[in-house]
């Protein structure tokens, strides 16, 4: 039985070329697209190495100081109520925040203050440092630096080529040492396959090459740089400045996911307590730990509870997505509709033969479902093949897409949906028609 | 006549439902996305205001060192041993709003009632000659500026034309920081890209005293040689002794910057091309259909004299009725934009995008049907009445 209607289905496909080219047209590009989306939103927030333990992570990446004063106005309205003006007014008393200065937070803020934030696993604080401009061989590359405590080692487990993290002893004895990436590597040293121990000059000064990092997809840039120096190479005063706002960001393990409100509550009540500086007008400080995703979209849909701006951007994204489905559902939909009435002879000869509803529901449902599956495989092949050429093109920077299963299977699942939603429709409407009428063609 | 064919849709009703949601869906989709590209090219499309060729910038991080004096000498040092360079057209500072650097200061000031919203940047006297900046009105800062009674301002046209569309802004008082004067007027000023809204700018006198980090700004000459690039890197190094700081090509962070702006627009226009033609595929291959499926309905009204032209304006006829009710549905919800106002945006963005996409809808249904009305047409009326 199966057999037959394997052979049916593809006797069918290959009957009306035109009609199954545009249905394979549309699924495979639809899977196509799909599969590089699933792709890009899994580099850049899913559990790869360096971030495995994403799920686990909060940042405080942004601080900010307000002014906040009371605010009264008065309003007066007048009007003329039977012939004599009335004067009406109102007194409106309101918070304004009129001064905002908002930055990542300064070293001093979060040594004092976040070294012991309960339900924490591990923490580091880590500062963006500037680009270094390198020459070598005439030309020049620019170098990104991050400077990074021992810790971080431990919370972003980095795959390393060569060489390993350095230790707390080495930072705080301000060894000149430095861990760089693949890409750093290959455009300093060349074919050079060793360069541990090698030296790189910065500024004139010279650091000792004690780690190579392998390439990764994710862009985010508290993991993606060229250099990685202790920070102990900050210099002190800006380490002591006693202002709230500076460079640096930090990054928190959670014991559990779960955790995430205990920590943000009890940040909230480490920020009543510290002081802010008195020489300025700012009454009012502003930190709340965020996880990956909320910091993701707050960068692209600004709102000052950052999980508020997450609940926009998944509405926004599955919305988009939902739309991105429909239209090709509705066409293939209609197409269906438009195949099944060509056979409707077949149809009424099956059913003056005594098949049912349901088996006659099943075999449009499978023959779509076969479609489906051929529509899938060509849009995989298209996927790998789009991947390569966006990774290649280094559009995207360094920033490399990842093809995992799970995004395949996801996909995968997605348009078998719609295979199947596409086949049920146009089959129900079909398998309703009266045998006489069928067999006449008469089905308009 | 249009009665006649009226009833013929309205008893197809069903059938075109779908069709109907494909149209209304696809219209919503490329209105969505020539907004975005319409809005995103408008911008693209006013100059910039300075140059970016043969332009390098450096925004320098001054030591922490509380000694004013000497920063302010290791500055105009900076600038003396670059100008020894032949290759170096002109040279000059600016505070860190500078182009593409993507800092920015904004602030709002209530000024006898008149409410600005503007964007603050400082620069010194040279800047003009080294940016290529045009200076339309008035004239840029010059030195006696430096002592002038009231704080030297330079604005761009956009704000010009928005608080004194009228009469001149030049030698307008204006309390900004301190009451400023207004000296000049420069064309355009889009320092964070080419992709952004212009601004309402003021550019103030950029002090030598200044303790904000400067940024310095490089103009070579056409044709210099880029490995002068390791020559000026080593002279700010030991010149500034241990400022950080890194060379900049204003021309490549250009390009670099719209990249962000490029990729998205490729990408939606890329997927609703996609879309697009996936919906046109499906509209060809169901009037193909439709009309073999009517050919006795055709060849009765051919046997009662119904000339060929007039069968197929018939099927084109009906097909843009369906087109135009469902622009007309998707209409409904695209309006909702500028009348709740969800952007900040012109209203004439939103018409133009509703216009190229019915446009674009249009021609496609069109191109769509012209073969299987043609189809329609040629069917003669003896064998497609014998058929039935």
């Amino acid at each position: 039985m199966f057999k037959n209607y394997i052979k049916l289905a593809f006797k069918v496909l290959a009957r009306r070329k035109f009609f199954t080219f545009i249905s394979l047209f549309g699924i495979s590009l639809t899977l196509m697209i799909l599969m590089t989306i699933t792709a890009f939103i899994d580099s850049e927030l899913g559990a790869h190495p360096p971030i495995s333990d994403i799920d686990k992570m909060a940042f405080i990446n942004e601080v900010s100081k307000k002014r906040i004063r009371i605010d009264s106005s008065y309003t007066r309205d007048t009007t003329l109520v039977n012939g004599v003006s009335k004067i009406d007014s109102t007194l409106n008393v309101r918070e304004v925040n009129d001064m905002t200065s908002t930055s990542s937070a300064s070293f001093s803020v979060l040594d004092k203050n976040f070294r012991k934030l309960p339900y924490i696993e591990n923490y580091s604080f880590f500062s963006y440092g500037q680009v270094y401009d390198v020459f070598k061989n005439n030309s020049k590359f620019a170098l990104k630096s991050i400077y990074v405590d021992a810790a971080y080692w431990q919370v972003f487990d980095f795959p390393f080529l060569e060489g390993g993290p350095y230790s707390k002893q080495s930072i705080q004895n301000q060894e000149q040492i430095v861990i760089i990436n693949k890409k750093t590597k290959e455009a300093y040293f060349g074919d050079l396959e060793q360069v541990l121990g090698e030296e790189i000059i910065l500024d004139g000064k010279h650091y000792q090459v004690v780690g190579v990092v392998d390439d990764f997809g994710n862009s985010r840039p508290f993991i993606k740089s060229d250099l990685y120096l202790p920070y102990t190479h900050i210099p002190s005063d800006i380490l002591n400045n006693p202002d709230v706002l500076g460079s640096f960001e930090a990054v928190f393990t959670l014991e559990k996911s779960s955790r995430i409100k205990g920590v943000k509550a009890e940040v909230k009540r480490i920020i009543g307590g510290i002081p802010l500086p008195a020489d300025q007008e700012f009454n009012t400080l502003e930190i709340a730990p965020l996880t990956l995703s909320e910091a993701y979209s707050k960068s692209l849909i600004y709102n000052e509870d950052a999980s508020k701006s997450q609940w926009y951007m998944i509405l926004i994204l599955s919305g988009l997505l939902g739309l991105f489905i429909f239209l090709p559902t509705i066409n293939l939909i209609n197409i269906n509709v438009t195949r099944i009435l060509e056979r409707s002879s077949e149809i009424g000869a099956r059913k003056a033969f005594g098949a049912n509803r349901t088996n006659l529901v099943g075999q449009f449902v499978f023959e779509n479902v076969i479609l489906t599956l051929i529509g899938g495989i060509i849009g995989l092949i298209l996927a790998l093949i789009l991947l390569n050429i966006i990774n290649s093109s280094e559009v995207l920077g360094d920033g490399k897409l990842l093809f995992q299963g799970s995004t395949f299977v996801y996909s995968f699942l997605i348009t078998m949906l719609f295979g199947i939603v596409s086949g049920l429709i146009p089959a129900w409407r079909m398998s309703k028609i009266h045998i006489v009428n069928a067999l006449k063609e008469n089905v308009s | 006549m249009i009665k006649h064919l009226l009833t013929l849709i309205w008893n197809r009703k069903k059938r075109s439902v779908l069709l109907i949601i494909e149209l209304s869906l696809a219209f919503l989709i490329l209105f969505s996305v020539f907004g975005f590209v319409l809005y995103n090219m408008d911008n693209y499309k006013t100059p910039l205001g300075f140059d970016t060729e043969n332009i390098w910038m450096a925004s320098l991080r001054m030591n922490s060192d509380p000694d004013s004096a000497e920063r302010v000498e290791t500055k105009a040092l900076l600038l003396q041993s670059l100008r020894q360079i032949p290759e170096i057209s002109e040279v000059s500072y600016s505070n860190p709003v500078s182009p593409f650097s993507g800092s920015t200061w904004q602030t709002s000031t209530i000024d006898n009632g008149f409410e600005m919203d503007v964007e603050l940047a400082a620069a010194d006297l040279n800047n003009d000659k080294t940016l290529g900046l045009n200076v339309v009105e008035g004239r840029w800062f010059n030195k006696e500026d430096k002592s002038a009674k009231y704080r030297p301002i330079v604005i761009n046209k956009k704000m010009r034309m928005a608080y004194w569309p009228d009469s001149t802004a030049i030698g307008r008082i204006i309390k900004l920081n301190g009451e400023s004067k207004i000296v000049g007027v420069i064309d355009n000023y889009k320092y964070h890209g080419e992709f952004s809204e212009e601004k309402n700018v003021v550019i103030s006198l950029f002090a030598e005293h200044s303790d904000q980090n400067p940024t310095l700004i490089i103009r070579l000459k056409d044709g210099f040689d880029p490995t002068i690039e390791q020559d000026i890197n080593r002279i700010i190094q030991q010149t500034t002794k241990g400022w950080k700081f890194s060379i900049e090509n204003l021309e490549s962070k250009r390009k670099f910057l719209n990249v962000d702006y490029w990729i998205p627009m490729v990408v939606l226009g890329s997927i609703s091309g996609f879309l697009i033609f996936n919906v046109a595929l499906g509209l060809f291959g169901v009037l193909v259909y439709n009309i073999k499926k009517r050919r006795g309905e055709i060849g009765l009204r051919r046997a009662l004299g119904a000339n060929p032209k007039s069968i197929s304006n018939q099927f084109i006829f009906e097909i843009l009725f369906l087109t135009s009710i469902s622009i007309l549905i998707a209409l409904f919800f695209a309006i909702q934009f500028p009348i709740m106002g969800f952007f900040d945006v012109d209203t004439s963005l939103y018409i133009r995008a509703m216009f190229y996409s019915a446009l674009v809808i249009y021609s496609l249904v069109l191109i769509c049907t012209i073969y299987p009305s043609i189809q329609a047409a040629r069917v003669h009326p003896a064998t497609a009445l014998h058929e039935e």
